[in-house]
Formats: C-alpha cells, structure tokens, sequence
C-alpha cells in the first residue's frame, strides 16, 4: 500500500467511526476533534458522511468559534525549537509540524462549516476563527525563519499526501501574501522547491480519469504532475485529455483538465530557475469545440423547429465550489454553474450571472468565437478562471 | 540505570537495564519536568510557561511549582571544579523572547558539575524514571495485547466520547524516527518504539534489532481532546512494512473491555 492509500484509508475508517458516535449533547472538544478528518477528507476530495456534514454545517456562529478556540490554544502550545542540534530537536519540529497540519484541516472544515448549503456566517462574525487563520500564518512565519521547506516536508511524513497540490510548507518561504485570496492561494508558489514527489503518491487511474472527465481531485493530480521528477503523469495527462478530445472518442474533459493542458503546453517562463511552467492562477485558454445544432426539417406546415440543445458536462471548477455545463443552442450558449456553498461572482466575457433557484448560476450569451474569461469564486474566496475560445461548428446532419 | 529490571514485550521486544548518559538524563530533567523546554522554544507569540508540559498537573505530580524553585535556586549556586551552572533564565517562570543561542547547555556540563546537579534534582529524577517504568509496565509481559495499528486508530475514533476508555489507555507503537529528507524517509528502518497514553505522557525508546534503549520522556502538550494524544503513534515506517510498525500493543484488560466488544 502506498502512504496516500493508508492515508485514504485511515481517513475514511475514521470519518465511518465518528458517523456512529452520538453527537449530542454538545462538547466543544468531541468536536474540534471531528473537524481534523473532515478537513483531511475535503483536503483530498474524499466524500464526507452527509450526517457529519449536515451536523458541522448546524453549528451556530458561537459554536464554531468555540471549537475554533480550541484548536488554536492546541497551536499556541505548539513549541518549535530554535535549532536542530539533534534527533530530538527534529522530532519537536515533526510534531508542531503535524500539529500546524491538522489545524489546516481544521480551519477548512470549519469554513465549509460557516458556509454551509443553506447559510453563510461571515467570517467577520466568527472572530476566533479569523483568528485561527492569522495564527497560521504566524506560525509559518516562524517555521519559515527555521527550517528549510524540504525538512518540513520531510517531517510531515505520513501526512504529506495532504499537501500535494496545496504544499503550504512551500508556501512559507514564498513572499509574503497581502491579501486573504493570495494568503490562500498557494497555487502560484515554486512548487520545486519541495524536491521531486515519490512515486508511490501518485494518483491511480481512476483518480485520472475522474480528474480529466470531471475536474476532480485537481490538487492531487496538477500537484502531483508538477513535483514529480520523469513528468510520466503529466505525459500520461496530456495523451489521455487528448485522447478524450478526439472526436472519435469524444469524451467529456473538464475545463480545469483543458486549462491545464493549456498551461503545460504554454512556453516555459523565461527565467524560471526549476525549468517549471507558471501554474494554476495564470489565466489558461481553453478552445472548446461545439457543435451548434442546425434547425431541422420538420412538418411542411411549421417549416423549421431547432434540434434539442447540446450539453457539455465541464465538470467542476476547482479549486471554486462549482460545478459547470454548458448547453449550446442554435445561437446561444449558456453556462450554468451548479454551487453548494454559492458564489460571490460568475462571470464570462461581459455577462455577469445572478443567482437562480436551487442553487444555480447562470449566463446565456450569443455564440461567438472571440476569447471570453470565465471567473467562478465561491463564497469562501476560492477562484477558478480561464479564458474560453469556442469554436463552432455546425453539427453534421446524422444519416 | 534505566530500567531498574528487565521489560519484555509481545512482538519479542526487549528493555534492559542500561546506564543512562549523565548529561543527557540532566538534559531531559531540565527541560521536560523542571519545564526549559518550553521557555527555551520558539511559539506563536504567546507567554510560554514553565508547567505547558503539565508535570505538575499529572496524578501523582512530578513537580510541584515550589519545588522547581528549591531546586532551581539551588543549582544557581552550584560551584563544582570552578564550574557553575550555563543555563541562562534559570530564574523565570515564564517568558515571551527570543530563544538563547545555547539552547542544550546541560549536554556540556562538566562531569564535576553534573554529578552535583544530579544529587540537587534526585527526588524528581527518581520520579521521572518512575513514571517512564511505570508507562512501559502497563503493555509488558502478559499485560501487552497486540492490535493492528489500522484497527486500533479507527476503534479510537469510535471511542471518542468514551472518555473513561481513552483515559485508562497506554499505547505501545513501532515505527521510525523523523529524517531530513524524503529520500531518507523511504529507507528508513523500524528505530523507534513510542509509548503514550491520554494524558500527553510519552516515553521513546530507540530500537535496534529487538532491544530497546531509553530515548526520552516527556509530556506532549495536550490538544482539544484526549485522542491526540493517543492518535499521534510512531512514524509508521514505510520501506519495512510487518509485525513490528503495524502492530500496536495495549493494556490486556483494555482490549478485553473495549476492543473485543468491536469485535463482530
């Protein structure tokens, strides 16, 4: 077994245990605890239990913070050593590192807590919170200041499959963040400064495919394919999206599978010491090709009537809480964008979507062939943008 | 001499008595119950205290707050073969700076010196070895039941609101210790075993072949709830997968309570 399946399978054993444990009356510290594997699970995309979702996300302001205040008097007591005379001294950096990466996991499963699918709590009312996440960065600023990002990746040990697409070890010795999205976003960072990935962390097959079909586990796998050393992943990647875009195989491929194909086939960045490409945040460009569907013969006293719409499953837009389709009509597209946790902007081009019923976003524009950015941010500031060129044809007449 | 008599262990580990290396029992002394550890380190900026270990805090305690300042005022004033004791902010009980530059003076410490410190800090000394046997007792022998590591954490979790389960728990793992490098990592052999128990006490012990050897004790801060402290096993060892990292040991009437219940 590899490090990331016993992971998988610890954190699954663990989230299984806790759905059987009674979760009233409520303890602050039972909670705090529960929080750890929920954040590890949505770390690697792992399916939460509806019923430890449903309870986080009833957890009132008060009761967040409160838990939220627990797992940062766990972070204050975490004490990181002033110089590594010896294994010991290494071993008190493992521990406030893992400490440091179990209240990452945390504080995420408490902002999906805050924005659950039915309220959003501000972060502005959740103090103890907000404070969790300065602490965090102080404390990075302190392990930056001691270690070198190779050592606290190494120290992670059987947790650093959790830091794959988000390497926030890397993160500490990157410039400092000036705003709340930079702070969070650590997809911009050098990731060669962790070394090469082992081989065993890498995604399966099916991990693959789900990513390229679907967008699924997008930390995992650009994360994977950026540290690892032969570039047999990315290779690997690249044949199968274009294997999928192939019209004789005409498999779905998501947009965040298409922007990175778009970025890895981008030229290098000049300058760049690892030889690596500029990563997630650059604004890809993906070509989408779409059949518009042809007005059709139909009886000689209505003339013509349009063929159904076709749609275009572009799976999720990771790291954003959104799921998108496209539907393209005779001389329209529209985008409809699918959110749990709902989003503060969805835009393409020009066109700005408002919220609809159940959850949805949606935009319908005219069809064009001119590039249009498409940005998607949820509620919790996370952003997905590409610039979409589509390229219409018309659909040929079946036999 | 740690331990005071031979231990042995289910999985064929073994603990035999063994001079312990003067400066560094000292070392451990001072920074674990007598608490400069925690002044010594760095931390998010909060006031670090003396006692965040808690030695004074456990049943019975190690040391108690008026017998850390006996003895520190006393090693303040020690005078042997025209040595006096390095180690700086002897005096404080808590403190909020930056860390000294010589953090582990105790390692240093002329014989002469040591030996007299010893005898200032015997009481407590003799504590500390007791807790650290005492912690190694309750899975020795007949007394350790052997449960797979996977089965162990996830039972753990389906116990988390079973406080008096938690409290009654040690934990004996084998994995390894921390290295530098991932490359380090993937060959890394089983050298360490850890033993813990709900209260944040932990002893380590190096392993060589099957024979143990006394590493450290010391008390993990605790986290929001008795599970981290038994959660954090031994770095499972990834190149020697088998018996030894994946099997963990607990008390017999434990699992006898609380494992074989689980069982379907």
């Amino acid at each position: 077994m590899s490090p990331l399946s016993d992971l998988q399978r610890s954190i699954e054993d663990a989230l299984r245990e806790l759905e059987r444990v009674p979760r009233a009356p409520w303890d602050a510290a039972f909670a705090a605890m529960v929080v750890e594997p929920i954040g590890d699970a949505l770390r690697l995309e792992l399916p939460v239990p509806t019923a430890l979702l449903e309870w986080i996300e009833g957890w009132t302001a008060r009761e967040l913070d409160e838990v939220a205040t627990l797992i940062r008097a766990g972070l204050d007591r975490a004490r990181v050593p002033p110089s590594f005379e010896d294994d010991l001294d290494l071993a008190a950096l493992a521990d406030v590192v893992r400490r440091r990466d179990l209240a990452e996991s945390a504080r995420l499963a408490l902002q999906r807590a805050s924005l659950g699918r039915t309220r959003r709590i501000p972060l502005t009312a959740l103090p103890e919170l907000r404070g969790l996440a300065e602490q965090l960065h102080v404390l990075d600023e302190l392990l930056a200041k001691t270690a070198a990002p190779e050592l606290l990746d190494a120290v992670l040990e059987d947790r650093r499959p959790l830091s794959l697409g988000r390497p926030w070890p890397s993160h500490l010795h990157a410039p400092a963040p000036s705003t709340q999205a930079e702070l969070r976003d650590t997809s911009t960072l050098d990731l060669g400064a962790l070394g090469p990935a082992p081989a065993e962390l890498g995604p399966p097959d099916e991990v693959v495919a789900n990513y390229v079909a679907r967008g699924s586990h997008r930390s995992w796998v650009e994360g994977f394919a950026a540290l690892e050393s032969t570039g047999e992943l990315a290779r690997r990647l690249l044949e199968t999206i274009d294997a999928f875009l192939d019209p004789a195989i005409d498999e779905p491929v998501s947009l965040v599978a298409r922007a990175w194909a778009s970025r890895v086939r981008a030229p290098r960045v000049a300058g760049s010491s690892s030889g690596r490409r500029a990563s997630a945040t650059t604004t890809a460009s993906c070509r989408l090709a779409v059949l518009a569907p042809q007005r059709r013969a139909a009886s000689p006293s209505s003339g013509l009537e349009p063929r159904a719409p076709r749609e275009l499953d572009l799976g999720r837009l990771s790291p954003a809480d959104a799921h998108a389709q496209l539907t393209v009509g005779e001389d329209h597209l529209e985008l409809r964008v699918a959110s749990e946790t709902g989003l503060t902007t969805l835009r393409l081009g020009d066109h700005e979507a408002t919220a609809q019923p159940h959850g949805i976003w949606a935009i319908t524009v005219g069809v064009t062939e001119a590039p249009m950015l498409l940005v998607a941010e949820d509620a919790a500031g996370d952003r997905f943008e590409a610039t979409l060129v589509f390229e219409v044809a018309p659909e040929p007449d079946a036999p | 001499m740690l331990p005071q008599a031979t231990h042995t262990f289910a999985l064929g580990l073994e603990w035999r008595p063994a001079e312990v290396d003067l400066g560094a029992w000292q070392d451990h002394l001072l920074r674990h119950p007598l608490g400069l550890e925690a002044l010594f380190a760095r931390s998010t900026g909060s006031r670090r205290r003396w006692n965040d270990e808690g030695w004074d805090t456990i049943t019975p305690p190690v040391i108690t707050l008026e017998e850390r300042r006996h003895i520190l005022g006393r090693i303040g004033g020690l005078l042997a073969a025209g040595s006096r004791c390095a180690i700086p902010r002897l005096d404080r009980e808590d403190y909020a700076g930056d860390p000294p530059v010589e953090h582990r003076p105790c390692k240093r410490c002329p014989v002469a010196l040591a030996t007299v410190c010893g005898g200032v800090v015997s009481e407590i000394s003799e504590r500390y070895s007791a807790v650290t046997e005492e912690l190694l007792a309750s899975v020795g022998g007949r007394e350790g039941y052997a449960v797979s590591r996977d089965r162990l954490r996830a039972r753990l979790f389906g116990l988390a609101r079973e406080r008096k389960a938690l409290e009654a728990l040690t934990v004996l793992s084998v994995g390894s210790r921390p290295t530098r490098s991932q490359a380090q990592n993937a060959e890394a052999r089983p050298d360490l075993v850890r033993v813990q128990r709900s209260d944040g006490v932990r002893v380590e012990l190096y392993l060589s072949g099957r024979s143990m050897k006394w590493r450290t004790t010391y008390r993990h801060a605790p986290g929001p709830h008795p599970l981290s402290a038994l959660l954090d096993l031994a770095p499972a060892t990834r190149s020697a997968k088998g018996a030894l990292s994946e099997t963990c040991l607990v008390p017999r009437p434990w699992a006898e309570r609380w494992l074989e219940e689980s069982n379907p």
